[in-house]
């Protein structure tokens, strides 16, 4: 029987040094932990590199209005979930048009979750009930964020939001997420 | 001009206004949004159970297709249609697309909402929102509660007015309207399902208290009076003839040319740790009505979110407060020279509208997205002296259902 062989009963604690480190098993011994350290290394670039891409890596998002919202004081998350459950349409006296992102938005999701604390699945559960009761539509939902900008920026009385970073002149921050 | 010729120009006008905006007559906003079900039911009984189902099985209890248009005028003002194609609801052969919902409506503000149409008056949990499946995870909403609900779809008028504080919204809701309408009974003598037309006017009041979350309690109340389009009226009074020995025959019944009835409605639905609940009560109390005596019935319901899958189990029954009436109807004597015959007899008792029967149901939803539902439903309904949704004279007997059903919106 070779002294390395697989077939070797002997606890591996128990062998002599030559037979650890010997042989194919010996060699991913010695360099196993570097190997490892490598691989779960590229494991967590590669996890962190797909979080940045299905996540969108969003900063912090703001609700953005259009200029002619005077006072920004008057809305804050409970406001906001009002307004985009269809429960509240004017506020100061000024109609409100909120706009949603496509579903499957990173910057939807944030906002659904931290202003409605819902998943974006309840909220589209939601709209099904209330507008087959005849209770309103759905915002309209933008399909980028260039569209939302610029829908926010010409329409009186638009509400939207964007990736804090994206913010442009023309347009007014009414919140700040989270 | 009549109530309901001036119903009919309502929602005549509403849909107007509404096919108007979708081919740009008018300037507005429209968006078209629908729904449908298709959903099979088989039981392990001949005795035909809401109509349909059978141990034949059927597509026709659940199946259907909805299609709505929302118009948006301006800020205040919009309009909504919407046509359901279902099985008709004065015959139980054929398939009809039928206005459900075609309004005008009125927001000026945040608390007030007028709606003028055709709509319906609400006061159950899922009564508006029934035909949407979709929207709950119940493959088939307890019968046992909401087998009346389609006699609340009126062409009349709404309005609603709401309060919010910081926790709750509160809306109190009433409305008012007409409708033609059938009620349907059995004949056990003859086999065959009777419709007798009508008409129901009434108005209703609903309060609404939910919590901006999951939580919500309603109450309501609905008044409605019916009037048979027959002049003869409605059987009010069912009479008998003594025959000695203890025996006796059917009379001639006494008529009514209107009905009142009163309903109230209490439903409730909350989280309880990982679980949500729900539960409703109705109670029906026709005004001296022999042949549709007044009836409680109710449902609870627990269900739990796992993922994609919904597992529910309900509990529901409905009851009779009074069926000495139909049990004396089903004991008289026929009589052949009288005009009284056992068919006669049969019929008598199967066209009173008296239900002794429980349910238990399980089930599971399946949400392959929001907009996407699969259910699976197994049902065990208990019968006791008499259940007036089944077709036949079914006493202590229990009923299986399995329902499967594919449920979306767009």
């Amino acid at each position: 029987m070779r002294a390395n062989s697989r077939l070797s009963k002997a606890p591996f604690s128990a062998r002599p040094e030559h037979q650890k480190l010997s042989g194919y098993w010996g060699a991913l011994r010695r360099h196993g932990a570097q190997v490892f350290r490598i691989i779960t290394g590229y494991f967590f670039l590669l996890g962190f590199l797909l979080a940045g891409l299905s996540s969108g890596a969003v900063a912090e998002v703001i609700v953005i209005g259009h200029e002619s919202w005077g006072t920004t004081d008057v809305f804050d998350k409970n406001m906001m979930s009002r307004i985009y459950t269809g429960r509240i349409v004017q506020v100061a006296g000024m109609s409100v048009q909120p706009v949603n992102m496509k579903t499957g938005d990173v910057t939807r999701a944030v906002f659904i979750k931290d202003i409605l604390r819902q998943s974006d699945d309840d909220y589209v559960a939601y709209w099904i009930v209330r507008r087959a009761i005849g209770k309103g539509a759905p915002p309209v939902e933008m399909n980028t964020v260039q569209e939302m900008i610029d829908f926010v920026r010409s329409t009186p009385g638009a509400i939207g939001y964007i990736d804090a970073s994206q913010l442009r002149p023309g347009i007014k921050t009414l919140l700040t997420l989270p | 001009m009549s109530t309901m010729a001036i119903s009919k120009s309502v929602v005549l006008t509403c849909l107007t206004l509404t096919m108007g905006c979708w081919n740009g007559v008018f300037a507005a906003e429209y968006a078209v949004s629908g729904f449908g079900t298709v959903g099979g039911a088989i039981s392990d009984q001949a005795t035909v159970y809401q109509r349909y189902v059978d141990d034949t099985g059927t597509l026709m209890r659940d199946s259907l297709l909805g299609v709505q248009l929302d118009a948006k005028f301006n800020d205040q003002w919009g309009a909504t249609t919407q046509v359901v194609i279902a099985p008709r609801s004065d015959d139980d052969t054929g398939v009809d697309p039928q206005f459900k919902w075609t309004f005008l409506s009125y927001r000026p503000t945040n608390d007030w909402f007028f709606r003028l149409g055709r709509l319906s008056l609400g006061g159950l949990l899922n009564q508006q929102n029934m035909d949407v499946g979709v929207s709950y995870d119940m493959a088939r909403l307890p019968a046992e509660v909401y087998f009346v609900s389609s006699y609340y779809d009126y062409d009349g008028a709404s309005i609603a007015k709401t309060w919010s504080t910081t926790n709750y919204e509160i809306t109190l809701d009433g409305s008012f309207g007409v409708q033609n309408s059938s009620v349907r009974t059995y004949d056990n003598g003859s086999k065959a399902a009777v419709y007798i037309p009508g008409k129901i006017s009434g108005g209703a009041l609903v309060l609404t208290i939910n919590d901006f979350d999951r939580a919500l309690v309603r109450a309501g109340w609905h008044m409605t009076d019916l009037e048979p389009d027959d002049p003869g009226g409605f059987a009010s009074t069912v009479n008998f003839v003594p025959l000695g020995n203890g025996q006796y025959t059917l009379g001639k019944p006494e008529y009514t040319s209107r009905i009142r009835v009163n309903s109230f409605f209490l439903g409730t639905r909350f989280p309880l740790g990982e679980f949500m609940a729900a539960g409703e009560c109705i109670a029906v109390i026709p005004d001296n009505i022999e042949p549709a005596p007044p009836y409680i019935g109710g449902y609870v319901s627990v269900s739990r979110q796992l993922g994609n899958w919904t597992p529910y189990l309900t509990h529901a029954r409905i009851w009779t407060t009074e069926m000495d009436t139909w049990r004396k109807v089903r004991g008289a004597t026929p009589v052949p020279q009288f005009g009284v015959a056992q068919a006669d007899i049969d019929n008598a008792a199967s066209s009173m509208l008296v239900s002794d029967q429980n349910s238990w149901m399980l089930g599971a939803s399946y949400a392959f997205t929001p907009k996407q539902k699969l259910k699976a439903e197994v049902m065990r309904t208990h019968v006791g002296e008499r259940a007036s949704m089944f077709d036949g004279d079914l006493a202590h007997e229990d009923v299986m259902i399995y329902s499967l059903s594919y449920n979306f919106s767009f």
